[in-house]
């Protein structure tokens, strides 16, 4: 008897040798981050090196899972977990909000103030909460922008679109060429859900559209504005304007169809650009462009607004190595790195963006994020998970033909009507 | 068998640790869980049945038992079915063994490999079937889209465990005595006739467990629709493990994620306890092999 | 042998041509990620059925690289390795002492196995979850061990105890006069001729533990910690856009399975059988 106990011993102490000789370090720094496009990533790597260099004896950990598992999954999990982040990307706003109320998120007031003359003014949003600041901004996202193919444009005399009109006469040309006029990627939902998400709130007025969305009673979401925009998604659809695969069709995966020559526009974020290393291939040689979604027939809200949001990271409160987060985050956001970002457009929030003259894409963001009348917060970052999944199923089940407008928002509202008690 | 010693059960102590604190302990814990309300992971108040009638209300739950029930029954045909005749017709041929071995390797396969690689078969650009189906002129068509989806990804099903099925009828056909497959010849029964009327009847018992694997499998598949699908925006093929997966770790609701998965232990017992008594019924008179 | 060689040669025909017809479904789908692997990603898109031009290694280097699956080849071999070891050894004990001994409580506790033979894993992973995150084991390689471990357990009982009670009682009755503890006549009698049916346990639960993917895509979000299934289940999402290079780390997966297969094809086929048949 005594030997199965040893024997069973022995085999328990390997194995939680095995399972813990993997995790064994001196100091572990982890960050936790949605994947991140080839060439920032490679300023973090730099960044990394840097900072392991200065520190010997930490070593830094990037965790970052597929964008959408990170947002819906990867990060509750991760901060679950016995080895939480320590520090970790976040959307600003309700999100960042939450992290505050459960306490994960640690005020970092002292750090801020260092990176406010970097930083510009608008960027903080999001992250500043009752007189205290959660995060550093590293980029705002505007999350909706059409991106599109120049030399099919120029191709067929084309021209960026300043009215949906001008858009719809633009769409009726490609596909009279044979060119599926807009692809998206939306087998992961929110690609057409922010498309449209832009549309609901030009609709309907951001203040009757937040008010929809964030769940406040007496509001629906078969409101007869947001009908009114899912009509003109559904119109797209019937009309062969955007792919027929699109909710089977993977975000990455849409981006081979900007290349093949048979799309010519993608509704996506400022992001777009830092993701070309995807498909094996640098911005500036791709000739493509973007133009901002024009105003829309008989909205009643704000025509110029902006979809997007600050994005940055998040110091875990309950880290143990608060100062060697801090030097990291100090090269992290160092004047060097950001115009290294902003180079790639992922980057412009710091002023040093502003004057990054040589790459016009990013001039351009900055200046449409100047014109813009509002920035609204996409459904699915900005609002109650499961209210957005309600909508995004109505939004594709609109552009797929398989539902009228009124009855898909009545089924998406019947599904949340419960979380606006 | 030696005298009655109680030390003894240290025998099965360490594996009833292990099966005990993994899996039936986290049962009573998930059945605990539902009757709670939650916010996030903080337990507020116990003594709730709202998630339970929850169920009765929830549109995406009656998509999903009516997704599932779909792909039980392609899969009873694209698996079961299609494994019986694959045996019956390999055991017509001369030489079987390659044929065999091949039909069966799909299943050694990680789902991932599997879901991954049709995911890229099904594609529309860079797709081979759109490719093959183009050849004669076909437009390209959306294999994982309504109104195909449940039957595509059961097609991957099929591919991946007919062989499997294969494997167990044809190991079973074969312990079915030469005499009895002389007899019919002599009685001029045909191939077809002998099959059905003398092979697959000696062995209804694995055809009950046959049934029983793919009907309970089917309440248990994850893997396909999670990498065939995605998060699948029109839910054309949401079936009850995935919207159980959706609503506990990304809506992050835990009482009502616990009374799905209650839902979904009671539904798999109860198929069992049906499918035992009427099979016994079914194979209780005749020898079986 | 016999029965084939008595259908008439029409049968025998059909029989040949629909098997064919078959076989190619099969293959097919496999050829073409090995040989579109060796294409690049456009040629790909121009003409999905075409033929690589060379013998080109790149993409399947690529692959390996970028997916850093050196790594997360040695997390799944971890993984699979203290299951089975914990199966194989926690249940050779238990039938032995459900089979050859005598206890209270010895019927029941069985019954109480057997019935985890009949629970979907959708089961107990809610509450599973909430466990691991309370006691701090998420994101970590137990979380995926312990899980898998105990649903592969009920049948590796109920199968070595079968193989255990058809074995005669007089192979531990001299041992027993002899005075051999229990234990001895477990390690060094009934383990050593039950041989078979440990090849057949050990064979299952490594198939299954390699290929498992729920559990890990559940309880592992840490980058590091992934095994190879949800780490390319991240790393195909990501690429793809670059189809060839998706392929190719799906060819250099399957490609250790398919030789293993090729070697063991016999024991693997009893082994992931053994459920249904014994079942």
């Amino acid at each position: 008897m005594k030997r199965l106990l040893l024997i069973l011993v022995i085999l328990s102490v390997a194995g939680a040798a095995f399972a813990t000789a993997t995790q064994e370090e001196e100091i572990v720094i982890r960050i936790g981050s949605a994947t991140i496009g080839p060439a920032n990533m490679a300023i973090f790597e730099d960044n990394i090196a840097q900072f392991e260099a200065e520190n010997p004896g930490v070593t830094v950990q990037w965790d970052s899972s597929a964008g959408d598992d990170y947002q819906f999954a990867g990060l509750p999990s991760l901060l679950a977990s016995d080895t939480p982040p320590d520090l970790f990307f976040e959307w600003g706003g309700n999100r960042v909000r939450n992290h505050v109320l459960d306490g994960v998120a640690m005020d970092i007031s002292d750090l801020a103030e260092e990176f406010r003359p970097v930083l510009s003014s608008s960027a903080w949003a999001g992250f500043e909460y009752d007189g205290g600041v959660y995060g550093l901004p590293l980029n705002q996202d505007l999350t909706i922008q059409m991106w599109y193919d120049g030399n099919l444009f120029s191709a067929l005399g084309l021209s960026e679109p300043d009215s949906w009109d001008e858009l719809l006469s633009a769409m009726n040309t490609l596909t009279g060429e044979g060119v599926t006029p807009i692809v998206m990627g939306n087998a992961d939902a929110w690609v057409a859900g922010n498309f449209v998400g832009l549309m609901l709130y030009r609709m309907a007025g951001n203040e009757k559209a937040q008010a929809i969305m964030g769940l406040e009673p007496g509001y629906s979401l078969a409101d007869p504005d947001f009908v009114a925009a899912l009509e003109l998604a559904q119109l797209m659809g019937e009309s062969g304007f955007v792919n027929a695969d699109m909710n089977t069709l993977g975000y990455p995966e849409s981006f081979a169809r900007m290349f093949d020559g048979s799309s010519a526009m993608m509704p996506l974020g400022s992001w777009y650009p830092s993701e070309m290393g995807l498909v094996g291939m640098e911005f500036p040689e791709t000739g493509h462009d973007f133009f901002m979604v024009p105003p829309l027939p008989g909205g009643k809200g704000d025509q110029t607004s902006i979809l997007g949001l600050n994005v940055g990271y998040v110091v875990n409160a309950n880290t143990e190595h608060k100062d060697l987060v801090y030097d990291f985050i100090r090269i992290m956001f160092s004047a060097e790195s950001m115009a290294r970002h902003s180079a790639e457009g992922g980057n412009i929030v710091s002023n040093s963006a502003a004057n990054a003259t040589d790459s016009p894409v990013v001039a351009k963001m900055v200046s449409s994020l100047e014109n813009a009348g509002s920035l609204v917060a996409p459904p699915d970052t900005g609002y109650n998970l499961e209210m957005a999944a309600a909508l995004y199923q109505a939004i594709a089940e609109v552009f797929e033909g398989i539902s009228e407008p009124q009855e898909a928002l009545e089924a998406a509202e019947a599904k949340i009507a419960r979380l606006r008690e | 068998m030696t005298r009655r010693n109680n030390r003894h059960i240290l025998y099965v102590v360490p594996a009833l640790l292990i099966y005990g604190l993994v899996m039936i302990f986290p049962i009573g814990f998930t059945f605990f869980f539902s009757l709670w309300e939650w916010e996030r992971f903080t337990p507020l108040a116990f003594g709730t049945l709202e998630h339970f009638t929850r169920l009765g209300t929830d549109p995406v739950l009656g998509r999903s038992f009516l997704n599932n029930f779909l792909y039980i029954a392609y899969t009873i045909v694209l698996e079961g079915f299609a494994g019986l005749v694959l045996a019956g017709m390999a055991r017509r041929m001369q030489r079987s063994l390659g044929f065999r071995a091949v039909f069966f390797a799909p299943i050694i396969l990680p789902s991932i490999v599997i879901g991954t690689l049709w995911r890229q078969i099904y594609a529309t650009t860079g797709g081979l079937l759109n490719a093959v189906i183009g050849i004669v002129g076909a437009e390209p068509v959306v294999w994982l889209g309504p109104p195909l989806t449940m039957l595509s990804v059961s097609v991957v099903s099929g591919w991946t465990f007919a062989g499997y099925f294969m494997t167990i009828f044809y190991a079973s056909m074969a312990r079915i005595p030469q005499s009895i497959m002389d007899s019919s010849v002599i009685d001029g029964a045909g191939p077809w006739r002998t099959f059905f009327q003398i092979e697959v009847p000696l062995v209804k018992n694995i055809v009950v467990i046959v049934l029983v694997i793919i009907t309970t499998g089917g309440f248990k598949a994850f893997d396909l629709f999670q990498i065939l699908l995605r998060r699948d925006p029109l839910n054309s093929g949401i079936v009850l493990p995935t919207h159980l997966i959706r609503t506990f770790f990304e809506n992050q609701d835990i009482g009502y994620g616990s009374a799905l998965s209650v839902l979904l232990t009671m539904v798999v017992v109860a198929i069992l306890l049906v499918i035992n008594t009427v099979g016994k019924r079914v194979t209780g008179e005749i020898d079986e092999y | 042998m016999s029965t084939e060689a008595r259908s008439p040669i029409v049968v025998r025909t059909i029989v040949w041509a629909i098997m064919a017809v078959v076989l190619v479904i099969y293959v097919v789908p496999i050829f073409w990620m090995y040989s579109s692997s060796m294409r690049t990603n456009g040629e790909i898109i121009l003409n999905p059925i075409g033929l690589p031009t060379r013998i080109d290694f790149t993409n399947f280097i690529d692959a390996w690289q970028m997916a850093n699956m050196g790594r997360h080849f040695i997390i799944s071999i971890v993984i699979t390795l203290s299951s089975t070891l914990l199966v194989v050894g926690s249940a050779s004990l238990a039938a032995y002492g459900f089979s050859r001994l005598n206890f209270a409580g010895r019927k029941s506790l069985y019954a109480f196995f057997l019935l985890g033979l009949i629970l979907p894993v959708q089961s107990f992973l809610v509450g599973l979850f909430v466990l691991f995150r309370s006691v701090g084991l998420l994101n970590s390689l137990w979380a995926v061990i312990l899980p898998t471990s105990a649903i592969a357990l009920p049948l590796a009982v109920l199968l070595i105890k079968n193989y255990f009670d058809s074995l005669p009682s007089s192979i531990e009755e001299s041992a027993e006069i002899d005075g051999a503890s229990t234990f001895t006549i477990y390690h060094s009698i009934i383990l050593p001729i039950a041989t078979p049916i440990i090849a057949t346990v050990t064979t299952f639960t490594i198939i299954n533990v390699w290929n498992e993917f729920m559990i890990p895509f559940v309880m592992i979000q840490t980058t590091e910690l992934r095994p190879l299934t949800t780490s390319l289940y991240v790393f195909s999402t990501r690429h793809s856009a670059n189809y060839a290079l998706r392929l190719a780390a799906l060819a250099v997966i399957a490609s250790p399975m398919f030789v293993v297969y090729i070697l063991l094809q016999r024991q693997i086929q009893r082994g992931i059988t053994a459920g249904a048949i014994k079942g």
